[in-house]
């Protein structure tokens, strides 16, 4: 169908129908959209995506995306080290940030349990904390994957290994309801949802 | 039949697409297997979420789109939700729902199916998970026509109870040691036989009833793991993670 555009088109409406809820239609009018925009525009986009890949890469203690490596929540001292947070996306941390509620540390997973597809907990950074919770000063941490059928799959797996490691698991539930994600939630229900985990 | 049906339907798969969707595998009584998106169901604020969480047995109505059908309301039966407390149960529910999609066709009502994955999904809230997803497995392969021979073996007719069998998945049943040709795998106990046959032939409710010894659950478990990828031509996914996962 693309066979009547220029190639460089053609490739372009390839590349954008690669992103995520793209189809083809939108990514034939985000191709023409780019190509009849002023050109620094369109450069200007494609030199951001550019140098956002180069300089972003995974903290190598937390895993989320970051320019420094440790990113700043992990070299931030005022930040309580005994308490950790996990979450699923990178974007799921920004959700937290927000509620001002929490002032522990972070660890993403990058994605959750999801038999179906697959995925388990090697294709997430599970491994990395492991390794970064032993010998460390932690004593809880707090589930904050999202309240679906892959994050509670994913929280149950967690409390399992971690609980023999002395360690107290709890989840965020309360205020949150179920199915939805993460970045949805308004500040209050998720503060809300801080104030009422529990053990699991 | 107008733009607008209802539908008895079970949710065995959702997947997100685009910013807040999600795109739903149906298990319907009246149709089969379909597909359907459901608006906005991401965010809190959705009155259709309930209905469309994974597992849920709902009543829905859908709205026949371009492409997709669109979900436009839905009304929870049963949510199944304490699955999600705990995690074998969680693991062995998607595992079964896997195994159904993968094995159904779109658009191939069975009412006796969409019944019986119904039950076992209320059976693995019970004691024992693991033989509520074997009886799955062994209904599913009747319902579906592939019920494997299993009064004696299909060359010599040697009767159960003395002896070794083989369950064959290319013949379709189990045949016995003489006429195996010196095989080794997929060696299956007249004791294990014996299980197989009632857990297609008991009252579901009752199979906790059954005596299963450690060694018939592994030869059960082999047996029709390898007929059902036989029949099936695909490897349910689900299997590997459920094992890792169970393990700890
Ligand atoms: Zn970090
Ligand atoms: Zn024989």
């Amino acid at each position: 169908m693309f066979n009547y555009y220029p190639a460089p088109v053609a490739r372009l409406i390839d590349e954008l129908m690669k992103l995520p809820g793209v189809g083809p239609k939108s990514a034939q009018r985000l191709a023409f959209h780019l190509l009849n925009a002023p050109e620094k525009d369109a450069v200007g986009l494609a030199q951001s995506i550019v140098n956002a890949r180069q300089k972003i890469k995974q903290c190598s203690v937390c895993a989320n995306l970051t320019e420094q490596d440790p990113c700043s929540f992990c070299q931030d001292i005022t930040r309580d080290d005994r308490i950790l947070c996990i979450v699923e996306q990178p974007r799921d941390v920004i959700a937290m940030e927000k509620t001002r509620e929490f002032k522990g540390k972070y660890h993403v997973l990058h994605g959750a349990i999801s038999p179906i597809d697959g995925i388990g907990p090697e294709q997430l950074t599970v491994a990395q904390l492991l390794s970064r919770l032993q010998g460390s000063r932690v004593d809880e941490v707090v589930v904050a994957t999202n309240p679906n059928v892959e994050g509670e799959a994913t929280a149950l797996y967690l409390a399992r290994l971690l609980k023999p490691l002395g360690i107290k698991v709890t989840r965020i539930a309360h205020g949150l309801p179920v199915g939805g994600d993460l970045e949805y939630a308004d500040e209050v229900t998720l503060a809300k949802a801080f104030e009422g985990r529990k053990e699991i | 039949m107008g733009k607008l049906y209802r539908v008895d339907a079970l949710i065995i798969r959702a997947r997100d697409f685009g910013e807040a969707d999600k795109i739903l595998t149906l298990y319907t009584k009246e149709y089969g297997k379909i597909q359907a998106i459901a608006k906005g169901v991401r965010k809190p604020t959705s009155r259709l979420r309930g209905g469309v969480q994974m597992f849920a047995h709902s009543r829905l109505l859908l709205y026949r789109g371009r492409s997709l059908d669109i979900v436009s309301q839905s009304e929870s039966v049963e949510s199944y939700g304490s699955l999600q407390e705990d995690l074998v149960r969680l693991v062995y529910a998607s595992y079964l729902v896997e195994l159904l999609d993968i094995a159904v066709p779109e658009r191939e009502p069975n009412e006796n199916l969409f019944l019986t994955t119904l039950l076992s999904l209320r059976l693995l809230l019970g004691d024992d998970p693991e033989l509520v997803c074997r009886m799955f497995e062994i209904r599913l392969l009747y319902l579906l026509g592939y019920r494997p021979y299993l009064s004696g073996c299909m060359i010599c007719r040697q009767v159960l109870g003395t002896g070794t069998f083989f369950l064959d998945s290319k013949a379709g049943g189990i045949v016995c040691a003489k006429c195996s040709g010196g095989r080794v795998e997929n060696r299956i106990s007249s004791g294990t036989i014996f299980v197989m046959q009632k857990l297609l032939s008991m009252d579901p409710r009752q199979i906790f009833r059954l005596k299963v010894s450690p060694e018939q659950r592994i030869e059960l478990e082999k047996a029709l793991e390898n007929y059902l990828e036989y029949h099936l031509d695909r490897v349910v996914k689900a299997k590997k993670v459920l094992k890792g996962l169970i393990k700890i």
